[in-house]
């Protein structure tokens, strides 16, 4: 089981975070995002949330005006993988606090942040949200700290 | 105001005034720089505010003792999101990453799996700060360094760095261990000769199934516990994860597989399936089930009779659950179902769940049936068979996913005694199918008609219908079959030629008709010249065949078009022969191959008749052609010419007498025999011979 690759694409087509685990060449990535946007975007709300493509698994899921898209590979149990699009998004939900697509925009290296505490090299690392949620916290913790120690020097 | 939740949720860090600094410190720039390009009306405008931006990040960049670099490179990450070039950022992410403050670095090793790949040189210069990170103090220091090399080492890094990944799997602290191991799961992707390094010394896998076991059991009996729970269900990732391994080691392993029948029998009945988590788990549990030495008959009964039982008690409920409930009950019953020789009446029984739910109006359940049906297919087709209106009403599904799982359902299913309805079906459907779908589902029916073909003739009319409803996405294999096929069927040869006229007939009618209208080319010729016409190779395989058998259409008149009630019959002599072939040589769309078989089978005909008016208008068209621009034109002119001419005399006889019939298989099935469930594979082997 592996994901290939994550984007957070809005309803305009404007991508939000894209995270890659399997190596592209730049023009290859610019080509499924493009590809993949466009797939997705067509398919009306009560269609299934699998897509085939290049003999991968696109599974994808809208909350509001954002799609979550993860490409895994085509034997990986799919429903799985749309419950693994919901622990993320429940983790951002819990850490903006009612997260909306705005959150995201202005904040989308915490995004980020998140989807690296949650999966590392395309597979699950931590399914636990409070976890996820305390590594994230205390990370900023260090960089207040820090930043604090530096106002003072300042 | 986001942040208010979260400062309830994690009380041990107070958190509140962390984001505020930092937001004020580094984030107010950048939140400036957002909002300004979110202002932008035009694309222009977003253009030049970006342009800008990047002009001042560059100049940045090259001052070493810039202050402001970490908000430069959020800047540019989100310049990079929007699909702007940011590669000038690259150097710069080595620069922070060697920073010594945490969230210059944090943001560093973001931008370096933002903007870098695993194969750019840069990452040459990363190791050695990478390993004073691992072995910082600080666990997040560690963590950056492991996502980093998780995310986008490659083989080299993974080398460089493998003792500081050694040392982390022994770390005190889970979550940077966690990190380690997925870290030698991607070096071992990349690398599977370095399995041994983090693999323990003498591999005793087996003392492993009672610790899989037993957390598998431990989560099914544990508590409500918040952070795991997901829809009443402990972890279920992790439970899935469990299963996969099990499967892993139960494998050809009886005494194994004995140590989890119990676990995974608890697995299967006491997960509740109404929601797609535990759906996924079932779904897991019996793809294990099915791989391991299970005590097959009870294991599986077990499962099968909880299953149906559970699809039984939950028929009318699902309703209520728009959900994807019962998917992987589906899953398991049949699959489980299948494996097992179990009694046939239970495999009817779980092929009707299947199709209960297919004739629901949630798109995924219908698409997981699909998918499993194709592979029940190939085990018991005529359960299946039963219910194939379900499965071809499903062609005309909205959704490309459930429409493509279909199509390759409807393939498998043909057979001789279905042939007929499956296969006209399909071509049905290759009038309105999607463009991807037509080459391949062309040759999936030529294919279907080729083996199970209720008469030579049906299968002729069938791949006549294909090459004028799709012509242009055939491939070459098509039309050769199709030649194949009349040349080795004498019976065929005079029906043959009457409906490829009738085709080639309406077919020039329609362009003749199409050129006069088209006053102005740029509408209609626009398109058409940059795609062969869609008639095309349907145009040449006619001339083919009129130029051979034409001289039998005199012998009886026929209908131009069957379908047609009432329409008179014609009797086409060599004169309207002729003259059909001459208006395609006329037509100004030709392309200059079919002038070519037409220029031929003229030639051909030239042999075969014998009146004087028909004989010289051969000649005069055939030497219209001595001095055309087209240099294979000219030549088969002048040569055809002087095969005409007066001198040729006998040799004429022997050079236009018909084809003798080739001694082939078919071209579409000469490769299926090997492998008839993969198209691709064929084709990626016709491409490499």
């Amino acid at each position: 089981m592996t994901v290939n690759f994550v984007f957070l694409i809005s309803r305009q087509g404007k991508t939000r975070v894209q995270q890659w685990y399997v190596h592209y060449p730049q023009k290859e990535k610019q080509k499924i995002i493009r590809e993949v946007t466009s797939l997705v975007l067509a398919r009306p709300a009560k269609m299934c949330n699998f897509l085939e493509y290049r003999g991968q698994k696109v599974v994808y899921k809208r909350y509001a005006s954002l799609f979550f898209i993860f490409g895994v590979d085509s034997q990986d149990n799919e429903l799985f993988i749309l419950e693994l699009i919901h622990h993320y998004v429940e983790v951002l939900d819990r850490y903006f606090g009612n997260v909306c697509e705005l959150d995201l925009i202005f904040n989308f290296y915490k995004a980020y942040y998140a989807l690296n505490e949650l999966l590392l090299a395309g597979e699950v690392q931590e399914t636990s949200r409070k976890l996820i949620l305390q590594a994230m916290a205390s990370q900023e913790l260090v960089e207040l700290q820090e930043s604090e120690g530096q106002s003072v020097e300042l | 105001m986001a942040f208010n939740k979260l400062r309830n949720n994690v009380s041990q860090v107070n958190r509140g005034t962390a984001i505020g600094v930092c937001a004020d410190l580094f984030m107010s720039h950048l939140k400036d720089f957002i909002r300004e390009i979110r202002a932008c009306k035009t694309a222009a405008e977003e253009r030049e505010v970006v342009a800008r931006e990047s002009a001042d990040i560059r100049t940045s960049f090259k001052d070493m003792k810039c202050k402001t670099r970490d908000r430069n490179m959020a800047k540019l990450l989100f310049i990079h999101l929007l699909g702007y070039p940011a590669y000038f950022g690259q150097v710069e992410t080595v620069n922070l990453i060697a920073s010594s403050k945490f969230h210059e670095k944090r943001l560093g090793y973001l931008a370096l799996m933002v903007l870098l790949d695993e194969q750019q040189d840069l990452l040459m210069l990363l190791p050695n700060t990478m390993k004073t990170d691992m072995a910082s103090p600080s666990n997040f220091m560690t963590a950056l360094a492991l996502v980093a090399l998780g995310n986008i080492g490659n083989s080299e890094m993974i080398r460089d760095l493998s003792s500081e990944l050694e040392k982390c799997f022994r770390h005190s602290h889970a979550y940077i261990r966690k990190k380690a191991t997925l870290c030698a799961v991607r070096a071992i992707r990349k690398d599977p000769d370095v399995a041994d390094q983090y693999a323990p010394k003498s591999p005793q896998y087996d003392q492993l199934v009672p610790t899989a076991v037993r957390a598998l059991k431990s989560l099914l009996l544990s508590n409500y516990s918040s952070q795991h729970d997901v829809a009443g269900i402990t972890d279920p990732f992790l439970q899935i994860k469990l299963l996969q391994v099990m499967r892993v080691l139960g494998r050809g392993n009886k005494a194994a597989s004995d140590l989890m029948n119990d676990v995974l029998a608890q697995v299967a009945t006491n997960t509740d399936h109404r929601k797609n988590a535990g759906t996924a788990v079932l779904y897991e549990c019996v793809q294990t089930v099915l791989s391991i030495e299970a005590e097959p008959v009870r294991m599986c009964a077990d499962i099968c009779v909880c299953c149906v039982f559970v699809c039984r008690k939950e028929g009318g409920v699902f309703v209520c659950y728009r959900k994807n409930a019962g998917t992987a009950v589906l899953y398991e019953c049949v699959q489980t179902v299948l494996s097992i020789e179990a009694e046939p009446a239970l495999r009817v029984l779980a092929v009707n769940i299947l199709m209960r739910f297919l004739a629901r109006n949630d798109n995924n359940t219908r698409y997981v049936a699909l998918n499993l049906l194709s592979k029940v297919v190939t085990l018991d087709k005529p359960t299946v068979q039963r219910h194939k209106k379900i499965i071809v009403d499903c062609l005309n599904d909205p959704d490309i996913s459930i429409r493509r799982r279909a199509l390759e359902l409807t393939y498998a299913l043909v057979d001789a005694t279905n042939c007929r309805h499956l296969v006209t079906e399909m071509v049905d459907y290759l009038g309105r199918a999607d463009a991807e779908f037509k080459t391949d589902l062309t040759r999936k029916i030529c294919i279907a008609c080729e083996k199970y073909a209720p008469s030579k003739k049906w299968q002729l009319d069938t791949i006549i219908k294909v090459l004028s409803t799709a012509g242009s996405y055939v491939r070459d294999d098509i039309p050769s079959a199709l030649v194949l096929l009349i040349s080795q069927t004498p019976t065929l040869h005079l029906y043959a030629a009457q409906r490829l006229y009738a085709a080639l007939y309406q077919a020039t009618h329609a362009r003749v008709a199409a050129v006069a209208g088209a006053a102005a080319p740029a509408v209609s010729g626009g398109k058409q010249e940059e795609q062969q016409p869609p008639e095309e190779t349907l145009t040449q395989v006619a001339i083919w065949a009129l130029g051979e058998y034409g001289d039998l259409l005199p012998t009886e008149p026929f209908e131009l078009n069957p379908h047609a009630e009432g329409e008179p019959q014609v009797a086409v002599g060599p004169a309207e022969l002729v003259g059909l072939l001459e208006q395609i040589i006329r037509l100004p769309l030709t392309t200059a191959p079919t002038r070519a078989y037409a220029l031929t089978a003229l030639t051909k005909l030239s042999g075969r008749f014998t009146d004087a008016p028909v004989l010289a208008r051969i000649t005069d068209l055939i030497a219209a052609y001595r001095t055309d621009i087209t240099v294979e034109l000219q030549q088969r002119a002048c040569e055809y010419g002087a095969v005409l001419g007066a001198s040729a005399g006998v040799l004429r006889q022997a050079l236009v007498k018909r084809m003798p019939v080739p001694d082939l298989t078919c071209p579409l099935t000469r490769n299926t025999e090997e492998d008839e469930n993969s198209f691709i594979e064929q084709f990626s082997e016709q491409f490499s011979e």
